[in-house]
């Protein structure tokens, strides 16, 4: 299948999924005029990723560093879509936060809760010098 | 009813807004010109010209008066650094067919005559004799330390194709405030065009000295649409001061609020491209406060839910809202774009107060929205 490539602009992050090297990154802000139709995207392809034939382990390196309130309704959906993933097909997800940002972390441990993500989501502390776009 | 007495929005404010209609612009920025402020401001105005279809010539021509007046304040303005004055302003107003740009700076009162002598000389030039004296000016050695002194006035007059109005008003001792007003015509049949109040000379002038007073640094009346929340939010991530967390929470409250117009405001252009609504974005200082302001239309019909909305969400503590939050983060049923998103709960989580708003009726149809987020300053 096609890899995902969405560049990344001002309100919208960089999406980079390529099965073949592993690489499943969201980068950068999200707050995009529709947040619904942007995910929309990104779901349709998982969801087409998913039902033909993923990776043993499917690993996201999610870094957000803002997303407003629409896009994050859409990052829960997303999250609980990637949790009922992986109880067929072992779904890992790292979510980094910039270390000085102790709302962002509280956001993502809300999220560990509300969805009960502790199985699949670990939430990593990143140095705000390298939360910029970096690939693997 | 929200606590009315709170909002304080200059009446000067409500004139402009209510003169203002979907295809026009106001945008007034008034404190520190760095130039990389210069940048986003006139990216934010670039935006609106793209958004009005200007012909490939009269855009450029708008863009060059708009750098060349940016330009003015930052290589010329006099800065009075020991009481940290930032008394510059950029307008660009925008009226059917017709653009006005106007700036204002300091300059020291020495300088006056000799402005006045500069800008006289350009103004009793013809057409012809302009772009003489331009090709003379370009030629010469003449640059002052600054560079090219001069040479900004003769290009806003050559491009505008109009007189330099201007004026001095004296601020102090030393110094005089200096304004330039100049229109930029998008042709001839356009110069018999009645201009309402809000785009005279003698309007802006009174909007800059009332903006001075109430401590209000940008104002930015048109349509909100993505692409101008982008260019706002620029500019002011360039701006807030303090840590990252409380610069986070003002752009986490201000995308909201500004979105919010974007998405459910009355008076609406939706394009191929993008959706927007007309309104009026502005941002106020008090005392150890520092507010986000927005005036918008809404429809009467929403106007009941709108209020009940947030009554109940000022009724509620943090604690409370918070709770709520939660439960309406994996709630799915609501459509993200109605009053029942999340909006409202992040502004009065963020910014840890009640939200002040004002809702005036305008006729039986809509009415004005205006909502104030306050944050408190350490």
């Amino acid at each position: 299948m096609e890899n995902l490539i969405l560049k990344k602009t001002n309100d919208k992050p960089a999406v980079v999924f390529i099965p073949e090297k592993g690489t499943f990154q969201i980068t950068g802000e999200c707050w995009p005029e529709n947040a619904v139709k942007f995910c929309k995207t990104i779901f349709d392809w998982l969801e087409e990723y998913y039902n033909n034939v993923p990776l043993s382990t499917t690993t996201f390196d999610i870094r957000l560093t803002y997303f407003n309130t629409s896009a994050q309704k859409q990052i829960i959906k997303l999250l609980r879509f990637l949790k009922q993933k992986n109880t067929k097909h072992k779904t890992k997800i790292n979510w980094y936060y910039n270390i000085l940002d102790e709302e962002a972390k509280q956001d993502a441990e809300r999220y560990l809760l509300l969805l009960q993500l502790t199985d699949l989501m670990e939430i990593i502390p990143i140095d705000n010098t390298k939360i910029e776009g970096q690939t693997k | 009813m929200g606590d009315n007495n709170l909002l304080n929005t200059p009446q000067i404010l409500w004139n402009l807004l209510s003169a203002t209609s979907i295809d026009d612009m106001n945008y007034i920025y008034k404190g520190e010109f760095s130039e990389d402020i210069a940048h986003y401001l006139l990216l934010l105005a670039e935006r609106n010209i793209e958004r009005n279809q200007l012909k490939g010539r009269l855009k450029k021509r708008v863009f060059h008066i708009m750098v060349e007046s940016v330009q003015n304040i930052t290589r010329h303005q006099d800065i009075i650094e020991e009481d940290n004055l930032q008394k510059a302003m950029f307008a660009i107003q925008k009226f059917s067919n017709i653009y006005l740009v106007t700036t204002s700076n300091l300059v020291k009162k020495i300088k006056v005559q000799y402005l006045k002598n500069k800008l006289e000389t350009i103004n009793n030039m013809t057409e012809e004799e302009l772009n003489e004296f331009y090709k003379e000016v370009l030629m010469e050695d003449s640059f002052t330390s600054k560079g090219g002194a001069g040479l900004g006035l003769i290009e806003i007059a050559r491009k505008s194709g109009n007189k330099l109005y201007y004026d001095f008003v004296d601020f102090n001792d030393e110094y005089s405030l200096f304004y330039m007003h100049t229109f930029i015509y998008l042709n001839e049949e356009d110069k018999k065009t009645y201009l309402p109040k809000i785009y005279s000379f003698n309007f802006i002038k009174e909007l800059h000295k009332v903006l001075d007073k109430e401590k209000i640094p940008l104002v930015y009346c048109s349509v909100f649409d993505q692409p101008s929340l982008i260019s706002l939010i620029s500019i002011l991530s360039s701006q807030i001061q303090g840590n990252l967390s409380f610069r986070k929470k003002i752009i986490s409250t201000l995308v909201e609020m500004l979105q919010n117009i974007m998405h459910h405001g009355y008076l609406r252009v939706d394009d191929n491209e993008h959706k927007g609504a007309l309104g009026m974005f502005y941002i106020s200082f008090e005392e150890n406060k520092f507010s986000l302001n927005t005036i918008n239309y809404v429809s009467n019909d929403k106007i009941k839910d709108l209020q009940k909305k947030l009554n109940y969400i000022n009724s509620l503590s943090l604690d409370q809202v918070e709770d709520l939050y939660n439960k309406q983060l994996l709630n799915f049923q609501d459509t993200d774009s109605n009053l029942g998103g999340l909006g409202f709960l992040e502004m009065r989580l963020k910014s840890k107060n009640k939200l002040i708003f004002e809702i005036k009726t305008i006729n039986e149809l809509i009415s004005y929205f205006a909502l104030k987020v306050d944050f408190k300053l350490d």
